[in-house]
């Protein structure tokens, strides 16, 4: 291009050398385009350029005819071509220099324009020079808008800007400040009035007699914000009570929190050279290896309950959570935990539920033999105890009438059996809390089980009437501090089984009481009863033949009566004795053809008065294990009731047979009948049937509650069925082998 | 009956009842002693050396609960047959020595023929 250039230029100078005869003024011409060359395309360009058109000059005066010789061209040449070059190469310079300075100042902009860094410019009097579009986001104001401005008053909180004077003053005059050059954070102040947080870095330049200063900020709200997060985490992870530890597949613990060690009582440095196996209790199974597979196989583990123990064999009951920690390619390469202490919680809960247990169990009015050992597993669980036993007072001694073993473990010796023996010392009124060497012998088998290894003894009394009324013994393997939540718990129950025991007593008192008046009541109900009957009796035996006829009317009348009230005292105390329960029967073997014939008969007169058939039927003969005069009694109140509740004229029926064992008497009769809803109550004490009232009916109400407390004793049942105004049939069924009992076995 | 005339203590501190038993028993063939009280009886038993004695239980100074276990404690009476009478006493509180198969005690009011019975199957239980 060049040499085209140059050539094509040297013909254009031939044409103009051909019609003129300027030669060295146009020689010299050829300075301007060489020059022009020079100062468009550089240097070197420029110098060939000049060399071409020298060469074709002279290839053209030497083949041309001219008017100035060679030499004289040369000359000139030579003096022409180096000013030509010289003035090329001064204006290449220049225009080399210019562009260089132009491209580092559009380097400079872009740079500046594109930074995400706020860059402001300001002078030695603070006033803002420059403000790149970074610092227009940053700060909310356009570069126009504070161009000119003071620079503190702009970007700074008020709080700040007099340091800044400060620091410019200084800077000032001894040409150098802590902060120019170097990086620092402070406070920014957006348009809006809100601050945010930065970093700055300040250059100073000195420029034509004054100090031009350059500010870089940087928004470090986001690296502050992530910043605090983390430190938020650590601090989390440090100030939080939870246990919070990592640890390898293989269990090793990598990490523990302050957390870890309050509620482990192990240090970091301790701890980095545990493992979780060594956080299991020695005496029960261990869990972690299943843990341990759960977290190699991926799974969560979330606020589980294990048993724990920490160091000096503290027990813990800890919420676990586990999660898997993976590396960077998603394997599964350790574990973290979080162990929140839930001892406290489980404690408390344990406590109210022995509370709740044994108010529960106090609320069923057991007896008091078995009350202390229905509480003591409720107790045992609360404390939670490995073994107690419970010891009775009797007299002198206190015996073991119970035991108790956690089911969770089993304990190789039984500190004490059931049926053991102590004599009991008045220190043991109190509760104890025996631990280790304390153990001795204030407490029965307290050495024993302190030398069997169980460590812990706890001695709760039930104290009734400042008497030792029994005691529970607790026993752990454990050493356990007194704990005084515990013994206080264990002393509302004991006061609750104190004041129950008080009460029944109480209660018993009054049940003595009422028998001793029921029998005096019976003493003296009978005592004149059997002079009637008995003189009665004597009287209508060896005397009746010197009465008058009216005379034996008025004796006879005197001994039905008699026999009446006898029946009827008999009657109200059977019902005190059923109603006490020691109801007692005579039992041998019956035949019950017998009673019902005997009854039948006797039910005879008081029918025929009524004129009342009365028939018997037996298709059997059945025999069973009974009381006579009780069974006698269940038919004598049936066949009374059925003719009380027949009119005049009516028929009254007794069936006994015998079926698949079981042998049923019935007594029908054509009398009123039992409405529906009345038969269930006719077996209640004193209830009468309404129409039994009606009808002017004698009775209290006793008969048929009798006949079935008779019948229940027998382990029979008694069904009625009735139709209002169709008569009414009573069945009682009576098993024929009825259940076994001890006394009857047969004696050698 | 006369045969069989025995020697018995009656003891019952209501004199009508005290009446009635001796009465009865006389009517058997059998001769009486008759008592008032408890102690009075013990006396009358360990003085006459009776063949059988009749005894109620809730008397005045001593019972018959009391008497009999005397009686069995002293060897020369240890073997006198007793039938008590009873309005209030429950079988399963009988001291031992008494019949529990009901025979061995009375329970009040009797019939003076139930009387008589009794008091013959404890003079001679091999009778029944």
């Amino acid at each position: 291009m060049l040499a085209i250039a140059s050539v094509l230029y040297v013909a254009f100078l031939i044409a103009r050398l051909e019609n003129s005869d300027m030669t060295n003024g146009l020689l010299a011409l050829q300075v301007i385009p060489v020059a022009l060359v020079a100062l468009e395309l550089g240097l070197a360009p420029a110098l060939g350029f000049a060399v071409a058109a020298m060469g074709s000059i002279v290839i053209w005066a030497l083949t041309k005819d001219v008017h100035i010789s060679a030499g004289e061209y040369v000359a000139r040449g030579a003096v022409y071509f180096p000013v030509a070059i010289a003035v090329g190469w001064i204006g290449g310079r220049l225009r080399v220099a210019e562009s260089t300075v132009s491209a580092r100042e559009r380097r400079l902009r872009t740079i500046v324009e594109s930074s995400t860094d706020a860059l402001i410019t300001s002078d030695d009097e603070g006033r803002i020079l420059a403000w790149n579009p970074t610092a227009e986001r940053m700060f909310g104001w356009r570069s126009d808008d504070v161009i000119g401005r003071s620079l503190p008053d702009v970007v700074m909180p008020e709080i700040i800007r007099a340091q800044y004077w400060d620091g410019l003053r200084g800077f000032l005059m001894e040409g150098e400040h802590g902060l120019v050059g170097q990086r620092f954070e402070g406070l920014a102040l957006r348009r809006d009035g809100s601050e945010f947080p930065t970093e700055v870095a300040i250059s100073a330049v000195r420029e034509s007699n004054r100090w031009i200063f350059h500010a870089f900020v940087h928004d470090t709200t986001e690296r502050k914000a992530q910043e605090n997060e983390r430190k938020r985490l650590v601090s989390i992870v440090e100030s939080t009570g939870d246990a919070i530890l990592s640890f390898t597949l293989e269990g090793r613990i990598t990490s523990w929190n302050p957390g870890a060690e309050l509620i482990y009582g192990y240090t970091e440095d301790e701890a980095l050279r545990m493992s979780l196996f060594d956080l299991v209790p020695p005496d029960q199974p261990d869990d972690v290896e299943v843990l341990l597979k759960q977290v190699r196989d991926g799974g969560r583990i979330e606020n589980t309950d294990y048993d724990r123990v920490g160091k000096g064999g503290r027990h813990v009951e800890v919420g676990v959570t586990v999660t898997p920690i993976t590396n960077a390619a998603g394997k599964i390469v350790a574990g973290a935990a979080i162990h929140r202490d839930i001892s406290e919680r489980k404690r408390r809960e344990r406590y109210l539920t022995a509370q709740h247990g044994a108010t529960q169990l106090l609320a069923q009015v057991p007896d008091l033999d078995e009350m202390g050992p229905a509480i003591m597993p409720m107790i045992g669980d609360a404390g939670p105890w490995l073994c107690a036993a419970y010891w009775a007072r009797d007299g002198e001694l206190l015996r073991c009438t119970a035991t108790w073993t956690t089911p969770m473990t089993r304990l190789p010796v039984a500190p004490t059996h059931e049926g053991a023996e102590a004599e009991w010392n008045a220190a043991q009124a109190e509760p104890l809390w025996l631990v280790g060497d304390q153990a001795g012998d204030e407490l029965p088998s307290g050495k024993r089980a302190a030398l069997g290894g169980l460590r812990t003894q706890l001695w709760i009394p039930i104290v009734v009437s400042g008497e030792l009324f029994g005691a529970f013994q607790f026993f752990d393997r454990r050493h356990r501090d007194w704990d005084e939540e515990l013994v206080g718990t264990l002393n509302a129950i004991t006061d609750q089984i104190g004041n129950y025991v008080r009460r029944r007593r109480a209660e018993e008192e009054v049940e003595q009481a009422k028998d001793e008046f029921f029998g005096l009541v019976s003493h003296e109900l009978r005592t004149p009863l059997t002079s009637i009957i008995g003189y009665g009796e004597l009287l209508a035996e060896s005397e009746a033949e010197r009465l008058t006829e009216q005379g034996r009317k008025f004796l006879s009348v005197i001994r039905r009566n008699a026999q009446r009230e006898m029946r009827l005292v008999g009657d109200l105390l059977l019902l005190v004795r059923i109603q006490e329960g020691s109801f007692r029967m005579e039992l041998e073997d019956v035949d019950l053809r017998r009673i019902v014939e005997q009854a039948v008969e006797a039910a005879r007169p008081a029918a025929d008065k009524r004129e009342i058939e009365l028939s018997a039927r037996a298709d059997s003969s059945p025999e069973c294990n009974g009381d006579p005069q009780r069974l006698g009694q269940v038919v004598d109140n049936l066949l009374s009731n059925a003719i009380k509740f027949t009119p005049k004229g009516g028929r009254v029926g007794v069936n006994l047979s015998a079926n698949n064992g079981v042998a049923a008497i019935e007594v029908t009769d054509s009398g009123m009948g039992i409405p529906k809803e009345e038969q269930q109550h006719l077996f209640d004490r004193l209830y009468r049937a309404p129409g039994a009232m009606e009808s002017a009916i004698p009775g209290v109400g006793l008969g048929l509650t009798i006949v079935k407390a008779i019948v229940d004793a027998h382990h029979g049942r008694i069904l009625v069925e009735s139709e209002p105004g169709a008569g009414a049939t009573f069945r009682v069924e009576i098993p024929v082998q009825p259940a076994h009992h001890p006394e009857e076995v047969p004696n050698e | 009956m006369n045969d069989h005339a025995r020697v018995i203590l009656v003891a019952d501190d209501d004199e009508d009842i005290l009446d009635l038993v001796c009465l009865t028993l006389e009517q058997a063939g059998h001769e009486t002693i008759r008592a008032a009280d408890g102690e009075e009886a013990l006396r009358l038993v360990l003085r006459h050396r009776p063949d059988a004695c009749v005894l109620d239980v809730v008397m005045p100074k001593r019972t018959g609960l009391e008497i009999i276990e005397v009686l069995r404690d002293t060897e020369e009476t240890s073997d006198i047959p007793i039938l008590l009478l009873t309005a209030t006493i429950r079988e399963q509180y009988l001291p031992p020595g008494v019949e529990k198969s009901g025979k061995g005690y009375l329970r009040k009011p009797f019939s003076p023929r139930e009387l008589q019975e009794r008091v013959a199957w404890i003079l001679d239980p091999r009778d029944r």
